[in-house]
């Protein structure tokens, strides 16, 4: 199949980017807890919720698109987080709010909001798209092949 | 559109998360109290009555903090209400510091205030050392959910000031309060 060779590449990259996202947010909950807080979206038992429960999603996303195991949905749940991500951090840069990103590192300055931020979830979100779309197409060739 | 398939995967990867996010976080120590209320202040910064004390012994301490050794409690950081943080204000060599970004200093900012960003604590060394000679320092970011001033106290404490107190309800609260702003950068030293 053409492109087979950047899928694999971009499939555990993208993999390998929600693992490295995600060990940071289990290990330090409470600090990750306040940069989604420092949103000013949510109320405080959703920001808690989410500061519990999504590093794990991201880890087990980011382990199903390594392993090609549960790769449709894990691709699926990596784009809508993606599209939440880049939803939040436009809505952050919108209203002005000088805070950190809370992507990658916690506090970091590198991981400030801003349209880098929107830019690298963008690309993200195109490459879980079409993870999910090439996953589905491979599925569906595997069904036909099993049942002629 | 998804296949079904890939909408119970999804959602098996879901539960999943749940279950290890809330067991890991009721397992170990460092784990978030699940609650409808927000934690503030933190545990280690007292507010009012502590500060109220600490406040009165910078207040009549000639020498500020640092030069009343043995009498002071050492250093020490506070959450300042609205009519503490005017009482601060009014000491001799009390340095009032705006945690947020230059940015948002120039936008607007509370008058007197000088501008010193969390994240550039290691660009403005001059800055600093002009902070840890002061009485006591006020810090604000923008509101009660910002973490600007927590982290630029932390910094500060560590580099050897001795009274630190933030203004929790921060430039929001202080809008909210009718008080004036200013704007542009001219209260930079």
């Amino acid at each position: 199949m053409r492109w087979s060779w950047l899928y694999h590449v971009v499939r555990v990259a993208l993999g390998a980017v929600f693992i490295y996202a995600a060990v940071g947010k289990i290990a330090q909950p409470a600090e990750f807890a306040r940069e989604v807080d420092n949103y000013r979206l949510l109320p405080y038992v959703a920001v808690v919720l989410t500061a519990v429960v999504l590093p794990w999603l991201e880890l087990l996303c980011g382990v199903g698109l390594i392993v090609r195991r549960w790769a449709t949905g894990s691709a699926l749940l990596v784009a809508i987080m993606l599209a939440v991500f880049t939803a939040a951090l436009v809505s952050a840069l919108v209203r002005g709010l000088d805070i950190s990103c809370g992507c990658f590192a916690l506090s970091g300055e590198a991981s400030k909001v801003s349209l880098v931020r929107v830019f690298e979830d963008c690309v993200m979100l195109a490459a879980a798209v079409w993870i999910w779309w090439r996953e589905e197409v491979r599925r569906n060739r595997v069904r036909a092949l099993t049942a002629s | 559109m998804p296949s079904r398939k890939t909408l119970v995967q999804a959602c098996a990867i879901l539960v999943i998360a749940v279950a290890a996010g809330l067991l890991r976080n009721t397992l170990l120590p460092k784990g978030i109290a699940i609650s409808c209320n927000r934690p503030r202040p933190p545990a280690e910064a007292p507010e009012l009555e502590e500060g109220t004390a600490i406040l009165a012994e910078i207040a009549i301490a000639p020498g500020g903090a640092q030069g009343s050794a043995g009498q002071t409690p050492g250093p020490c950081l506070w959450y300042a209400s609205l009519a503490q943080f005017d009482s601060l204000r009014a000491l001799e060599g009390v340095v009032l510091v705006d945690a947020r970004s230059t940015q948002s200093f120039a936008k607007g900012h509370i008058p007197g205030a000088i501008s010193l960003p969390a994240d550039e604590v290691w660009e403005q060394q001059a800055k600093l050392a002009e902070l840890v000679r002061a009485r006591a320092v006020l810090v604000y970011c923008d509101d009660p959910r910002c973490d600007a001033a927590e982290r630029l106290a932390d910094q500060l404490l560590a580099h050897g000031c001795q009274a630190i107190a933030i203004y929790h309800a921060g430039i929001r609260g202080w809008i909210e309060a009718g008080r004036p702003v200013t704007r542009g950068e001219e209260g930079r030293p």
